[in-house]
């Protein structure tokens, strides 16, 4: 009879994601290509944010959208309207996207030679934040309804955040959504996240939010 | 929702290691888990059943240890604990700062060991 034994194993579970995505950022790093990673609840907004993201941008960015979504793809054919080149990844049921994923998206909008290629992630708060897509930077949306207590429900996703976005914030009045208390809540977890309120509808704040981008690609070329 | 591919994930890696070191048989998976993740272990119990049918892993124990929340301040590299329950954002108990500080601990997803025989 055989002896039992603990062997270390040491191995992160998502480690072989963990280098995929670390070597997309360094390749694309190279190429002069951003890459951001948009995450955030069904309806919160991603898709009419990247629109008007789009409309706010230096014209001579040319953008790109990696749209995921589990079966259909409406989001794509909004994207094709507004004549921005886009690619549909079916996610098939998977709540999230790996860097492996994103990299077959990739091979497609790369065609067109982008400088700043956004994904925008399955609307969802918990799977997105567990992997990493490559992604120089992580953004993610909370819309004002959702209310200002989220940070505390799902503190991983505004951990890896660079940028929150405050979403439909022209019914803030409507509701009790404090955004002093937001803040407070979204910096207990990740103290350098930077917020910027936002109204789709109106299109008030997107500037603000262009900028942004165009700040950080501008860092990254150096 | 994502239990699955991850479970995968450790069932895969479990097995190579196992095989590496000429197990017969694992009987337990030591997986260190941030505190910060969602991950449900319900679900994760009941997919790794479901999997490791028929493999060295069956009936394998999942055994799994929840990392705290740390900071490393990076103004006074002074490490300290976070509290996941709490309303207040983070201060280094040193020397104050609020702002320049890393999570060092916390999002963790780790096989830490395997039991075999």
């Amino acid at each position: 009879m055989s002896e039992f034994k603990l062997i270390k194993v040491k191995e992160g579970i998502l480690s072989e994601n963990d280098k995929k995505a670390g070597d997309l950022r360094q390749k694309l790093k190279k190429e002069n290509k951003y890459l951001i990673n948009l995450m955030a609840s069904p309806g919160a907004g991603k898709t009419s944010s990247i629109l008007k993201i789009a409309q706010n941008l230096n014209k001579d960015i040319r953008l790109a959208v990696i749209e995921a979504d589990i079966d259909s793809s409406v989001d794509a054919e909004k994207m094709a309207e507004n004549n921005i080149s886009t690619v549909q990844l079916s996610t098939g049921g998977f709540c999230h996207l790996d860097a492996e994923m994103v990299i077959q998206g990739l091979e497609e909008v790369v065609k067109e030679n982008p400088d700043l290629i956004i994904i925008e992630n399955v609307g969802n708060l918990v799977c997105p934040a567990e992997f990493d897509t490559g992604a120089h930077s992580n953004i993610m949306i909370l819309s004002v309804p959702e209310g200002d207590d989220k940070p505390l429900k799902y503190p991983l996703i505004f951990s890896v955040c660079e940028l929150l976005i405050v979403n439909k914030t022209d019914m803030i009045e409507l509701t009790d959504f404090n955004l002093e208390e937001l803040e407070k809540r979204a910096k207990k977890v990740n103290p350098k996240i930077e917020i910027i309120p936002v109204s789709a509808k109106t299109g008030k704040g997107f500037e603000k939010v262009a900028s942004w981008i165009e700040q950080k690609i501008q860092k990254t070329r150096g | 929702m994502h239990e699955l591919p991850l479970t995968n994930k450790i069932l895969e890696t479990a097995i190579d290691f196992a095989e590496k070191n000429n197990a017969v048989q694992i009987q337990e998976i030591n997986l260190l888990i941030g505190e910060l993740s969602d991950i449900e272990e319900h679900w994760l119990n009941h997919y790794f059943k479901y999997i490791s049918k028929d493999t060295i892993a069956a009936d394998a124990n999942l055994k799994i240890t929840r990392v705290n929340i740390k900071w490393l301040c990076l103004n006074c590299f002074f490490e300290f604990r976070g509290d996941k329950k709490s309303d207040k954002p983070p201060k280094c108990p040193k020397c104050q700062e609020t702002k320049n500080l890393e999570l060092i601990n916390g999002r963790e997803f780790i096989i830490e060991s395997i039991g075999i025989i």
